[in-house]
Formats: structure tokens, sequence, C-alpha cells
């Protein structure tokens, strides 16, 4: 995870326990100035692909039978027949200041379009990702411990088909089984009301729909972890000296695979975000996967732009948190 | 039991009570109205500037004009009196006069529509920097208010179909001037018009709402709120109808759909006008269809038939001429030649392609384009025509066909139904690729530009049809487009919903919910 500037050590050294906030400190700044090179590089990025792109936001504006005369007045308007370099110039000092723009499409300002579909990305994200886990670890350990046992068998098998099985073709299956036949669930998991048993309803099949994968992810993770794990010598000395099954799966085991699980959880999360568009659109859920796929296919250049500065920045705190979280796991994980 | 079966027990266990303290979604009001539109978002809901079919279904129900198509209609025979109540031209049909309804009302609360109003949008519409239709109105000379109640149009030319340009259609949506002026581009997203319905709020992404315009000046619409939801996935939007969340929904022109759709109990297909016409255009000006004999080829190498077969029988014909069958002005038989590939491989013969030939043509990734493309890849190798598709991303497409780019350009478009329209945009040399007044001649055809022109200011609409028939009859013996089939809209609704009028044509491209659109008991 991250650029490669954390090393665990062998032992922990007590005597560096009081500069170890400093040190934190000086990685998170370090992580800071990187985090703010590479947004500069993805805005420049994106800045020039977008218009390398062929297709004209003003023909999807105005329809195929605009006159050039109407297209060159909507390129006045919305700056596109300035010279390439003042365009870049004035996005990226707007962008300093905050400012990405309006949508060239809607018109709406691009902070408003992301802020409206942000809560339903982070809302999806957070629950597909708690209950991944929450089935994920234990059929994992489950697994682990069952080893080539009918459950471990069984749970390869589910998580390969988790794998396997493209997003949108999980979740048609599960509106057909859920929201057709036994009319569980809503077919549209957005909007119409704020009551939250409602909001609870039209979740329930899109978190599971991403929560699925993300479980296969987990528990193959898991269960490798743990096997590494529970064939270590401390594994052995907790049962010699009397720990229970429980205590010596649950706590010492599992407690010494978390690192590499935390990984994939990071890895994936910031997947996710993106990732999810498919499982949106099928659900007809808002989500910035959804937006940016419609800003992409509208050449919506401001809304594009504007959308992957978001997405750059939440992949770069999630791997930050990430890349914290070790620390918190397993102190002998040192910040360099 | 352990632990971990415990816990996995417990995840699903809460993962299921979410279903058991819930209830099954209730039954809609009966005047609640929920449509399912095949749409991302809402673009631009300035009537000058809507033009995704989304855009204008919508707007359609929001804004009126001067004269409207009788509902249900694309036919221009049927134009009615809206906003106006009567109208008159002089005698070189160069100055109208229009006497406006009184009383009239706008939708929240802006008051009376004026005469002033109509000058507003009708001169927006002309304004290329405030309308995407600017060059419509090109012929408006001048606009003014006679009188709160008249409005008094003066034309530098004669136009083919003046009251088609004052429709509910495009340009001639009539706007509120002082609500455009307060909300300046805001307007775009918060429309005022004097139509049925409107708009009380958006959702971005989700929905759009609408509540009937209680003033409507036809009468208070029986639908009191409409909810516009964006569905843009066609598996989720057919599942959405399927479960009943929604009360109709855009259809997707496969036969599959339609088949599916005709087995759901209690839904009913809506197959209406216009048709998009789909027409091979073949350039001109560049090899090999420099040469007559190869464009001529093509003609008879494809097989229309065999297309709207395949696409479903019911919402796709074969077409009758190069502009669209509803068009005034359509030459039923303009001397379409018929399928045959052994005329087509003598012809490259003689054109000096005896082993055949290849051409290159950037295709739209678009379904509906792909799928047709593959076919007529399929129906030209039977000739020794090797079609090299280069399928690009729709937007790319758009672009690179307008740069010349592809010999060849499958094409396929509806348009207001005169058929000075189509003609001028599809065949009339200035809308040639690379001219500065260029639309979307992408075979650079020149055969009728002399009978378009002249058929714009004939004032006897007995020779005027006759000059757009000769000149279909000219571009189909030039060959520079081959016209395939033509496909119309589908919609989808349950039994229950009644639009109040007999569906077969809506120039918004979706149904037009008027005051008369209600459920059944």
């Amino acid at each position: 995870m991250g650029q490669g500037s954390l090393q665990p050590s062998a032992s922990v050294d007590d005597g560096d326990r009081v500069t170890r906030g400093h040190v934190i400190i000086s990685f998170l700044i370090k992580r800071l100035g990187f985090a703010a090179f590479t947004l500069f590089a993805v805005l420049t990025l994106v800045f020039l692909i977008v218009r390398i792109l062929p297709g004209d936001p003003a023909l999807v504006i105005l329809g195929d039978q605009a006159s050039p005369e109407s297209i060159a007045a909507l390129h006045h308007r919305l700056g596109l027949d300035q010279p390439i370099l003042t365009q870049y110039g004035q996005f990226l000092w707007n962008a300093l200041r905050g400012d990405l723009g309006n949508s060239m499409i809607t018109g709406r300002s691009i902070s408003v379009e992301i802020m409206s579909v942000l809560p339903y990305t982070i809302e999806l994200t957070i629950a597909s990702l708690l209950l991944g886990v929450l089935l994920g670890v234990p059929a994992g350990v489950w697994a682990a411990v069952k080893r080539n046992q009918i459950p471990d068998i069984a749970l390869r098998l589910v998580s390969l088909i988790g794998l396997s099985l493209p997003a949108f073709v999980a979740a048609i299956i599960l509106l057909m089984i859920f929201a057709i036949y036994l009319r569980w669930f809503p077919v549209i998991s957005a909007g119409g009301g704020t009551d939250i048993i409602d909001r609870l309803r039209q979740m329930a099949l899109p978190t599971l729909s991403l929560a699925l994968i993300m479980m296969a992810y987990i528990t193959r993770v898991t269960r490798s972890a743990m096997l590494e794990v529970l064939n270590q010598d401390f594994v052995r000395t907790a049962r010699a000296k009397g720990a229970s099954q429980y205590a010596t799966i649950w706590r010492h085991a599992l407690g010494n695979s978390l690192i590499p699980i935390t990984t994939v959880v990071g890895l994936y999360l910031g997947i996710l975000i993106g990732n999810s568009v498919l499982t949106e659109i099928v659900f007809s859920r808002p989500g910035l996967g959804k937006l940016i796929l419609t800003a992409l296919t509208q050449r919506d250049y401001t809304l594009l732009q504007g959308m992957i500065v978001i997405y750059t920045l939440m992949v770069v705190v999630v791997n930050l948190l990430t890349d914290l979280t070790y620390g918190f796991l397993d102190p002998r994980v040192q910040y360099k | 039991m352990s632990h971990s079966r415990r816990l996995i027990l417990g995840a699903v266990a809460a993962l299921l009570a979410c279903t058991a303290f819930t209830a099954l979604p209730a039954e809609a009001a009966k005047t609640e109205l929920r449509v399912g539109a095949a749409s991302a978002d809402v673009g631009n809901l300035d009537p000058h500037f809507s033009s995704s079919t989304s855009d204008r279904t919508i707007v359609a129900w929001v804004y009126g004009a001067l004269v409207r198509f009788a509902p249900g209609s694309t036919d221009p025979s049927t134009i009615e009196g809206d906003l106006a109540e009567s109208w008159e031209a002089t005698d070189n049909n160069l100055v109208w006069t229009f006497k406006l309804r009184k009383g009239v009302q706008w939708q929240h609360g802006y008051g009376e529509v004026t005469a002033d109003d109509v000058v507003f949008s009708l001169q927006k519409s002309a304004d290329a920097k405030r309308s995407a239709y600017a060059s419509d109105y090109s012929a408006f000379k001048t606009v003014e208010a006679v009188d709160p109640s008249t409005v008094r149009i003066t034309l530098s030319n004669q136009v083919p179909s003046m009251l088609g340009l004052l429709t509910n259609y495009a340009g001639g949506f009539i706007i509120c001037r002082k609500a455009y002026e307060e909300r300046g581009e805001g307007f775009t997203r918060n429309p005022v018009g004097f139509g049925p319905f409107q708009l009380e709020s958006t959702e971005p992404g989700v929905a759009i709402n609408f509540k009937a315009h209680d003033g409507y000046f036809r009468g208070k619409p029986k639908i009191e709120k409409i909810i516009y939801r964006f569905l843009n996935a066609a598996a989720g939007r057919d599942l959405a109808f399927a479960s009943g969340e929604v009360d109709v929904v855009a259809g997707t022109i496969d036969q599959r759909w339609l088949q599916r759709m005709k087995a759901t109990p209690g839904a009913i297909v809506d197959i209406f006008d216009p048709a998009e016409l789909s027409v091979l255009h073949l350039n001109r000006n560049q090899k090999p269809f420099d040469n007559i004999k190869v464009r001529q080829a093509i003609a008879y190498a494809v097989d229309p038939a065999q297309i709207a077969q395949f696409r479903g029988a019911e919402f796709t014909r074969v077409s009758k001429s190069v502009i669209p069958s509803n068009n005034l002005g359509l030459n039923p038989e303009p001397g379409l030649l018929p399928h045959d590939p052994a005329k087509a491989k003598a012809l490259l013969a003689e054109a000096g392609f005896p082993d055949g030939i290849t051409i290159k043509m950037i295709s739209s990734q678009l379904p509906s384009y792909a799928q047709t493309d593959q076919i007529l890849q399929a129906q030209l190798a039977k000739s020794g025509i090797k079609l090299d598709l280069q399928p690009v991303e729709h937007a790319t497409w758009h672009q690179m066909i307008r740069k010349d780019l592809s010999p060849i350009v499958d094409y396929s478009a509806a348009r207001f139904p005169v058929a000075n329209t189509y003609l001028t945009q599809f065949y009339y040399s200035k809308s040639a690729i690379g001219q500065p007044g260029q639309v979307t001649n992408f075979s650079h055809c020149d055969v009728a530009d002399k009978q378009i022109e002249a058929a714009r200011t004939e004032t006897d609409p007995k020779k005027q049809v006759e000059l757009w028939q000769e000149a279909q009859k000219l571009i189909v013996a030039d060959f520079c487009a081959v016209p395939l089939t033509e496909t119309a809209q589908a919609w989808a609704r349950t039994d229950k919903l009644e639009w109040g009028f007999d569906l077969k044509g809506s120039l918004s491209l979706g149904p037009l919910v008027t005051e008369q659109a209600h459920f059944k008991d």
C-alpha cells in the first residue's frame, strides 16, 4: 500500500515511543506533499486527455441539427475557443481557489453535482465494505480452521464465484429474485423519500451485490493469512499455555493476520468508489461512478475534470488512512 | 455452534431483518404518474436548446406555443391553435398576424402570457447565441407586439412551413420573459412555461418532479403529479416497469423487448412517429464513391427488408424514400432499386473492381447503429463489398463523420415533418461537410439544389410538393444516399393509464402528457 515508505521492524523500540508522534507528523507531511504532486499531475493529465478525445460538447448540448453559427457561439460561451494554454491556466487558477466551475451540460455547479451524488456513493461504499468484512473475515477464518474440509471447499467455491461473476450479472440476479419474484426490495434504489426504512430497503440489494464481491476477496485473503499465522510458533505457544480455541484463533491468529486484510480492504475501497458504476447503473442509483461515465459520454469537460480531482483526492485519503491503520494494528510498523 | 458460524448467521439474519419489518411499496395514487426515462439526468430545459430525447419529452409538458400539433399526431395538417386563438397571413405569406387567447397564465404565478413574451421568445429563437435553432428563423425580419394580445411577424422571404416554425417543437416554444430574465442561467434548470405541468423539484441523477399547472388554460390536468425517473439502464427500466414501480417506460428498439413487453400482463406498447430514417450516405467526393456505378452497386447490395425483419417489423419498416415517410412532400415512389447482389457485383466489375472492393466505415458503438452496421457488413459481403467497420464511441463518431473521415456514413434521424428540413440538412450543397453552413450532408450531394431552393419560396402548395418529390427522385437516381429503414419510437405503459388521445405521433419523441391523461379506475 502507498508509496513504500512503511517498514515493519523486527522489534518495537520502546525508547522511540516519545518521538513516534513526530515521526507520524513528518510522514504525514511527506505524504501530503506527494499527494499534492499527484493531484497536480492528474489535473494536467485529465485536462489534456479530455481535450485530445474526439467529440465536441457543443454537439451534445445543441444536438445534431445545430448550425455552425450556434456551435461557434457556444464554444465562445464555454471558453472552448480560447487557446489551450489559456484554458489550462484558467482551469488551474480556478482549481486552486477551490472553484471547479459549472457542468457544461446541466449548468449546475460541479461542487453541487458532486455533492448531490457523493452521499449515495459513500453510503453504498461503507455499507458494502462493512457487510463484506462482516461476512468475509469470519468466512476466511472458518475456512482456514477447517482447511481442506467441506466448509473450506464450499467457501472457496463461493468466493471463486464471487470473484468471477461480473457485478452487473449478480445485480440482475438479485433484482430478479428479491425485487421481482419475492418483492422484498424495490428495483429503483434511490429517491422517493427520506424514511430510514425506505432508505435501507433501497440500499439492501446494491449493498449485497457489492458486498458479495468484497466478501469473496476478503475471504480468500483472510484464509491464506490465517493459514500462514496458524502454523507459527506463537500460536502453538498460545495453545500450549492453555489459551482457548476462541482466544487462539480470534485474538492471537486473526490479530496477526490483519495487515494483509487491511491492505485488501484499503485497495478495494479505492476501487469500490469508482468501480461501482455498473451497480449504480443497474440499480438506478446516482453515484460518482455513474456521474463520471455520464460526463465522459457527454464530453462534459468541466465535470469530468472536477470528478477526477475528487476521485484522486479520495483515493489519496484512503491510501493514507490505510497506511496509518497499519501502525495501529501492528506497533512494529514504523513510519519513515 | 462455533463463533464464526454465529457471526455468519448473525450477519445474514441482520440482512434479512431489513425485509421482515418493512412493508411492500404502497400502490401509487391514481393521480400520480411515474415515468421511467432512458436518460442519466436532466440536461437543458430551455426549450430553444433542449436536444436530447429526454429533455425534449419534458419540455413538451412544460411549455406551449402559438400553435400545436394535435396531441398524438405529427401530421402538419393537424396544426391547431394553442396560445394563438386565430391567425391570418397576407396574400404573399410574408406578414402573419396572431391573435392571442386572453387569460392564459404562466406557471409559478408569473401572471398572464402577453404578446411581449411571444416577441421575446421568437426573437430569442432566432438568436444563435440564445438558441440552437436560430437558422430555422433566419427569415424572421421583425416580430412585434401590435397590442398585448396581438403579435405580427414579418418575413424577409417565404418559408416552407411558417406555422411549423411556431408549433410546440424546438424554437417554437414560448417562454416567460420575466422568469427568463430573473433566473438567468438558472432558467435552464428551472423553466417556466404555460403548459399543463410545472417543474416542482429536481433530484440530480434520480428524478425530476412535476405538478399540475392548476391555472392551465385548457383546464386543470387530471394527473396531479409526475415523477420522471432517470433509469438509463434498459434492464433496470424494464424491471422497474415489471415490478410496478413506474407506469410508463421508454422502450428499447429490439424485437426481444417488444416480445417481453407483450407478454407482460397489463402492459400496452405504444409505437409512434416520428420514425427515424436510417440512410447510407456515400461521399461523392471520395473514392470509390466518386464513381456512380459503385454507389449504384451499394444500392443493389443492401437489403432493407432483412434489416427491418431483424430489428422487429412492428416498429421498423423499409423506407420509402430518402426522407422520412411522415414528411409532407414525400415521394412514395422515387425509384429505389430492388435488392440484387448479382447486379451489384456486375456493376462493381464495370467500375473496375472485378475482385470486389474494401470500404472503410467509421461506425458508432451505440447498439442500434452497431447492430445495423453489422447486418450491412454481412449483406454487402455477398456482393463482394468488404465493409471494414471501425467502431468508435458515439460522441467520437459524431465528430469524426463531421470531418469527412468516413466515406460511407450510416445516419439515423427524424426531423420536422416537412420535406424541406430533411432535404436541406442532408442533401443541399450548402449543408455539406466543410461548407460554412455545414449540417449533415455527408454525401456532398448537390443534384437537387435547384428544386430544394425553388420549393422554399413556392406559394402553390401543390407545386411545392411536386418540387420536393422531384428532388427525391434526383437524389435517388444519383445514389448519393441509399435509404434503409425507418424506426418508430416505442414506449410501454400500464393498461390503467389513458393518454386521452390516440398516440400515433409525438414530435417530442416521448409521450405528450396533457391535461387529458388519466388513470382508469
